[in-house]
């Protein structure tokens, strides 16, 4: 098992503040507000269509919302681009691995983009996440040979390449067996002990012990 | 440039694995051009006039069909999202799949072209120039392109819109760069038709990428 790991260097409270967005002319949501503490997980729930993904989107800075900010620590993140995106890992619905690539090339390009502009490339231990997230065997196999579960974790793996602070993980669990749902709640787990923030969509109950649990419904 | 690297590695790596956007575009070029062979009956004098325009529209078309590739298959399956929300520059990004593209398809058509323009006429002098001219053509057209597909990769069909955005920005290369050979071909100097070209390339290169991932934000919100 994952031995402890230090906190993060850098991390802040995520806030939103009166979050609006439509959608052919019908509110998703209106001035909703919320505040993520570091070392907290942050659930959002609600049926399909109610606009989760959409929330995910902003809060990820790829979509603007109709009104309201979100903040990072005190500013919004649209004015500190940069910083916040190095913070941030994003795993959406569509996974963003591409089906012609080895487990391995998959990585390595998610590497070299997830890499800040300041910093030094950053180093990882490519075996070591693969063992992690249960594909140890399947380094070099392409990405369509995978199983629909083993590309959930693919995609959930580039979470661990930049020791980012800020995960929003949409439908983490879709696809995945017992065992994958073990082990994304681990990483979860790990990853708030860390003082990281989590937030995700599940239509399943994430069973997270000791966690700041915050759960937000969409109607 | 550790960015620019791997995507211009990680497209050529898609496209030498998925051949057909390889094959396709390649295909298209020669095929346009034995057809026009075929359909015609013109004097061999009248050819020669009208083949650079041949070899020229065949080089637009191709590169119009291939253009799409260019960022819908990475905005289908998230890796555009992923693009984007990276630190990276998104420009530098974009300018690695231009020069992806053209390597991908420009640079067959720039090899290609000649062979044909001999086929239809052209002296081997004249078919260096034509050469010339699609070596440094056919990049602006991947660069001018970006900004179009960026534009429209959004839209669930944007085929139709693609091409009208796009082929009235790909005439001023078509002009000059057939003119060209032209020139050549009636005797004069071909420096300054040339020129325009060269300064088409490098306007196109230096300003499409910013255009183009403005665009592609735009898209992806």
């Amino acid at each position: 098992m994952d031995q402890a790991q230090p906190a993060y260097s850098h991390t802040n409270i995520l806030s939103a503040e009166k979050l609006s967005s439509e959608k052919q002319d019908r509110w998703l949501f209106k001035d909703i507000s919320f505040t993520i503490e570091p070392g907290h997980i942050f659930h959002i729930k609600g049926a399909n269509g109610s606009g989760k993904t959409t929330l995910l989107r902003i809060l990820c800075g790829l979509t603007v919302a109709e009104s309201g900010e979100v903040l990072w620590g005190d500013k919004t993140i649209r004015r500190q681009h940069d910083q916040y995106h190095t913070q941030l890992s994003y795993v959406g619905h569509t996974d963003g691995i591409k089906q012609d690539l080895t487990v391995e090339e998959n990585l390595r390009v998610a590497a070299v983009l997830a890499q800040g502009k300041q910093q030094p490339p950053i180093s990882f231990n490519l075996a070591d996440i693969l063992r992690r997230i249960g594909l140890a065997k399947k380094k070099y196999t392409f990405a369509h040979a995978l199983s629909a579960g083993q590309r959930r974790r693919l995609a959930l793996a580039r979470c661990l390449l930049n020791d980012t602070s800020i995960w929003i993980l949409d439908e983490p669990l879709t696809a995945l067996d017992a065992q994958g749902v073990g082990l994304v709640e681990d990483l979860i787990n790990m990853h708030i002990q860390r003082k990281g923030i989590a937030i995700i969509t599940s239509h399943q109950a994430l069973n997270i012990s000791d966690a700041h649990y915050k759960v937000l419904s969409l109607s | 440039m550790n960015v620019f690297t791997t995507i211009l590695k990680r497209d050529l790596l898609l496209a030498i694995r998925y051949r057909a956007e390889l094959l396709n575009p390649m295909l298209f070029f020669i095929l346009i051009i034995i057809l026009f062979q075929l359909g015609m009956r013109a004097k061999p004098e009248v050819l020669i006039t009208l083949a650079p325009a041949i070899v020229w529209i065949a080089a637009l078309l191709s590169a119009l069909l291939s253009l799409d590739h260019m960022f819908r298959s990475d905005m289908e399956d998230g890796a555009l999202e992923q693009m984007i929300i990276s630190t990276q520059p998104t420009s530098l990004l974009v300018l690695a799949k231009i020069i992806a593209h053209w390597i991908i398809t420009g640079l067959a058509v720039t090899l290609v072209g000649p062979l044909l323009g001999m086929m239809l006429g052209l002296s081997f002098d004249a078919t260096k120039i034509l050469f010339l001219t699609l070596l440094i053509g056919t990049p602006i057209l991947s660069a001018i392109g970006s900004i179009g597909v960026a534009l429209t990769v959004g839209l669930r069909r944007g085929g139709v819109i693609l091409s009208l955005l796009v082929l009235p920005l790909f005439v001023p290369v078509l002009i000059f760069a057939s003119q060209t050979v032209n020139t050549y071909v009636g005797g004069y100097s071909v420096a300054a038709p040339m020129s325009i070209l060269i300064a088409l390339l490098i306007f196109s290169l230096s300003l499409a990428p910013w255009a183009a991932s403005a665009a592609l934000r735009m898209s992806v919100s």
